[in-house]
């Protein structure tokens, strides 16, 4: 037998696997476009937003991550519908898997991604990479100036709350904790649940917050932790459990959570608290990546997200949106009067191995 | 003038000796092999390279960085990390030891007595293994979490209210899962090396007056020796670094083994820590070493030979009325570790709510969901285009290196059976960014191509599949090899003609097995393919992230369907019974 003849079965499966390469289509389905005078009546009006559209559909795409894009199915339709012949393709992944790749990537001078979107851990990982190129959108104009970047490098998405959850069936109505200092009550001992609050995440955020507050701080957290609380990491998980019954509160989810999980099942027993020391704000961060590919459709996807219409289908969807003025239909995320207890924009990332160690200590090895 | 005309034309010619050795050695065959052994050597060694590399910088792997040894330092002097890599090997070896008394006991029942129903036994007897671990972990957490699991509730209800009987949350209850899942994947691993067994030495060993437990524990025990071990040592390398049972259950419980520290480098830290996590892959890599050094030291100079050429339907073993017994026993196994945890399943991809079992609750919305989702449909197919022809590409490449490991005196067949074990050392994730620094420089472009996905799970599968095709190829005898050169056929025709029909039902089962692990994998999809590539583990990662644990239920549910009928169609058909291993 020759080699040739050896390896020929090789070639073959060879082939049939680069036939299957071929075979995966992108994310978003092409539209089709719009009459030009539609679009252009459509569009803000202004000849500056014209000229972006026009550059951004000689792009022709924009190229973004997200974790949830079901989620985003009503802003990606309005947004092909507002602006034909610019498709969004989706990068599905986790912040800080897609953050590790792009930066991988540009070491290699490589550039696929246009807007890079996550919570503000993984979005000051890849700003510390130099991976974002300074764009500001004129959106930002109407967005709560709490909520700008300092560095004007990134801009704010949305915002994540975080609050007390408790199981209705578990916490008669009248006996639900108004605040974080009534889960010290011995009642609640073995009840509670939280995430893991090491790393990064949601409850990381939330202790740094209690950690900070003068009423609570770091003896409030020593002796959270000696209410025997159950530690998690998924937060579907947490949910999950809480909801039938396994805890009767738990701390770190988001009222994003609590929205997705209320639109499946508008009577399952849970119920949001907003304490009375207030509630953890985690902002989310978009910002244009550096030699994007697309980067004119980059900057129109970034300015019709902070768009008053961008950020109303935000709220739909069930997130806190960053503009002034929006309506909000969903209490979860109404942020109205709501004291912020710690605004998260990313300003201790560079503390958060400090912090880790701390709540490994506090809540891992008594 | 002549002594320089010689001095410059010598160092051209090799000596006469080297010459005959040399000419020897490159025959088609040996070429051949050392291709093969050169080709797995770059899958695997390459990623795993830069991997190591890496860890030994400052930054992370595939970025420009100073020497460090900080990795190591951080890895290794602190003693927690002993601490919890003793726990881990503590529940990696007694998981897998009942695992493998399990999964050896349901594969003698299945494959040599006469207990009834035995292909419909074999079946059952493997669908743990269809449902995903993550999924499997939550169905029993859902069955035996402290407050609210389902078994606990009805033992209250049964014996009125008190501490619960079970708790998931436990070191108990980590094994439990652990154990359930790799009685399943040892085996799918193993039950057809147990039916390729020839009749003649256990006959010999009746007719000296033994019995049948003394057979089956003198005779056929010691001849099974390499697919039990070899599927036994890839079960413990899996627990060592599978993430699931260890974040969901023994976070909980506070009970830390090893993945949860690999985890904790790459999830803890932003970026995330791979250096940290190669430098603590390590430590596998030594485990890993030594258990085919003592593996190997138990083999050797041992015969396996099982398949003759004398036909060797394995005898059957009449176990009388005990053939009940051992129906009962299976279908216990079946209830416990598949209906009870994909009940669980079933009931949430059936409900509003996972977990809220009222009738209100139940609804069909959540198959609505998924099979109208044109992403499924196209990562469905995806999935079973790429994946089935990248776990065939895989196992018939495996064939090739168990062939040479086992058969040959080929020179570089140790180093090609060490090298075929590395891959499971390190965890996905942190193969997957090796793969990423690696390929992302490659001469070639495949970076961000479904191809590289290819190779990430040919590379990713060849300890599975080459473990499978040595037990199978351990066992066929010499003289069928022989006689078939005797003949005239090249060896290359004689493992086409001869040795691959043989091991076609282990080849197929593997490639079944790679598909299914292949449909699962997110981390590589992410890291190594373009944005917008549709593939099951995608969609997945969507419902799940987006908390819709019901749909990702249903999912689960379509894929339990579509490989078990796979499975079955494959058995029915012959390709995995064991006619499809006569000649």
């Amino acid at each position: 037998m020759t080699a040739r003849q050896f390896f020929a079965p090789l070639g073959v499966l060879v082939c049939l696997l680069a036939a299957g390469c071929g075979s995966t289509a992108p994310i978003a389905s092409s539209q089709a476009p719009a009459s030009a005078a539609a679009a252009s009546s459509a569009a803000t009006g202004s000849a500056a937003a014209n000229a972006l559209y026009e550059a951004a559909k000689k792009e022709g795409e924009v190229v973004v991550n997200n974790q949830d894009p079901d989620r985003d199915k009503l802003a990606v339709d309005t947004f092909t519908k507002r602006y034909p012949g610019i498709k969004v393709t989706w990068q599905v992944g986790r912040g800080a898997d897609i953050s590790s790749k792009l930066i991988t990537q540009a070491q290699a001078n490589m550039y696929t991604h246009d807007v890079y979107a996550s919570g503000p851990h993984d979005a000051d990982a890849m700003r510390q990479a130099g991976m974002f190129a300074p764009y500001q959108s004129p959106e930002l104009s109407a967005v709560r100036p709490d909520f700008l970047d300092p560095n004007k490098t990134l801009m704010p998405l949305y915002v994540l709350v975080y609050g007390l959850t408790v199981n209705t069936n578990q916490v008669p109505a009248g006996q639900e904790p108004k605040s974080y200092k009534d889960l010290l009550d011995p009642k609640w001992k073995g009840k509670i649940a939280m995430q893991d609050p090491r790393g990064s995440g949601g409850t990381m955020t939330a202790l740094i917050g209690i950690s900070k507050e003068s009423s609570l701080g770091m003896d409030y957290l020593q002796k959270l932790a000696g209410q025997d609380m159950f530690i998690g990491r998924e937060t579907l998980q947490l949910m999950t459990d809480l909801i039938r019954g396994e805890h009767a509160a738990m701390l770190g989810a988001s009222a994003g959570n609590l929205v997705a999980e209320r639109d499946k099942n508008p009577s399952a027993p849970f119920k949001q608290i907003k304490p009375t020391e207030g509630m953890v704000f985690t902002l989310n961060w978009m910002g244009l990546v550096k030699n994007a590919p697309h980067p004119n459709a980059a900057k129109l996807w970034n300015d019709w997200r902070l768009s008053q219409e961008g950020q109303e289908i935000l709220a739909k969807e069930g997130l806190a949106p960053v503009r002034s003025g929006v309506k909000v239909e969903r209490d979860e995320i109404n942020t109205d009067g709501v004291k912020i207890l710690y605004l998260d924009t990313g300003q201790d990332a560079d503390r958060l191995p400090e912090y880790t160690k701390l709540w490994d200590t506090t809540f891992f090895k008594k | 003038m002549s002594d320089t005309l010689v001095a410059r034309a010598e160092p051209q010619v090799l000596p006469w000796g080297w010459r005959l050795r040399l000419n020897a050695a490159l025959t088609p065959a040996n070429i051949a092999m050392g291709g093969i052994t050169l080709f797995v050597a770059f899958l695997v060694l390459y990623p795993l390279g830069t991997l190591l590399i890496g860890s030994f910088l400052t930054a992370t792997p595939g970025r420009t960085g100073t020497f460090t040894l900080q990795n190591y330092i951080s890895a290794y002097t602190d003693s927690a990390t002993y601490r919890i890599l003793l726990t881990t090997v503590v529940l990696a070896g007694v998981k897998t030891i009942l695992a493998t008394l399990l999964a050896v006991t349901f594969g003698l029942i299945v494959v040599r007595t006469d207990t009834p129903l035995r292909r419909l036994l074999e079946l059952l007897i493997a669908v743990p293994f269809f449902v995903p671990p993550i999924l499997e972990a939550i169905g029993w957490i859902m069955l035996l979490s402290p407050k609210a699991g389902a078994l606990n509730v009805a033992a209250q209800a049964l014996f009125g209210p008190g501490a619960p009987v079970f708790n998931i949350y436990s070191l108990g209850g980590m094994i439990w899962v652990l154990m359930l899942n790799s009685t399943a994947f040892i085996f799918l691993l193993v039950v057809n090396a147990l039916r390729s067994m020839d009749a003649s030495l256990e006959e010999a060993a009746f007719a000296s007056g033994a019995s049948s437990l003394q057979v089956a524990l003198r005779v056929t025990l010691p001849l099974m020796a390499p697919a039990i071990l070899g599927a036994a040592t890839l079960s413990f390398i899996r627990a060592l670094e599978a993430f699931e049972v260890p974040v969901l259950i023994g976070l909980p419980a506070k009970v830390f083994v090893f993945p949860n520290r690999i985890y904790a480098a790459i999830d803890y830290d932003r970026p995330s820590n791979y250096g940290l996590a190669t430098s603590l892959g390590v430590s596998l890599m030594v485990i890993t070493l030594v258990l085919i050094f003592l593996q190997n030291r138990i083999m050797r100079g041992k015969q396996y030979t099982l398949i003759s050429g004398k036909g060797y339907q394995p005898r059957i073993i009449r176990l009388g009325p005990a053939r009940y017994a051992a129906f009962a026993l299976c279908i216990l196994f079946f209830v416990v570790t598949a209906v009870l945890p994909i009940s669980q399943l079933l009931a949430g991809s059936l409900s509003r709510t996972f977990g809220l079992w009222d009738p209100a609750s139940l609804t069909l919305s959540n198959y609505a969901r998924i099979f109208t989702d044109d992403q499924m449909w196209r990562g469905l197919r995806n999935t079973l285009l790429v994946g089935g022809v990248t776990a065939l590409f895989a196992m018939v490449l495996c064939s090739f290196v168990a062939y040479v490991i086992v058969r040959t005196k080929f020179a570089g067949r140790r180093f090609l059976d060490l090298v075929s074990w590395l891959p499971w050392t390190v965890p996905g994730i942190v193969v997957g960014v090796g793969m990423l620094a690696a390929y992302i420089r490659f001469p070639v472009h495949v970076y961000g191509t479904v191809f590289l996905l290819g190779i990430a799970f040919v590379t990713g599968g060849i300890p599975l599949g080459v473990r499978l095709m040595s037990g199978i190829m351990m066992q066929i005898g010499a003289e069928l090899e022989e006689s078939a050169r005797v003949h005239g056929a090249q060896w290359g025709q004689t493992y086409r003609r001869v040795l691959l029909p043989l091991a076609r039902p282990a080849l197929l089962a593997g490639a079944l097995i790679l598909f299914v692990t292949f449909s699962r994998a997110l981390s590589s999809v992410v890291l190594l393919s373009g944005p917008g590539t549709e593939l099951l583990s995608v969609v997945l990662f969507k419902y799940f992230n987006a908390g819709r644990v019901e749909a990702v239920c249903a999912l689960a549910m379509l894929m339990l369907v579509i490989n078990l009928v796979g499975l079955a169609i494959a058995r029915r058909t012959g390709f995995l019974s064991a006619g499809g291993g006569h000649l």
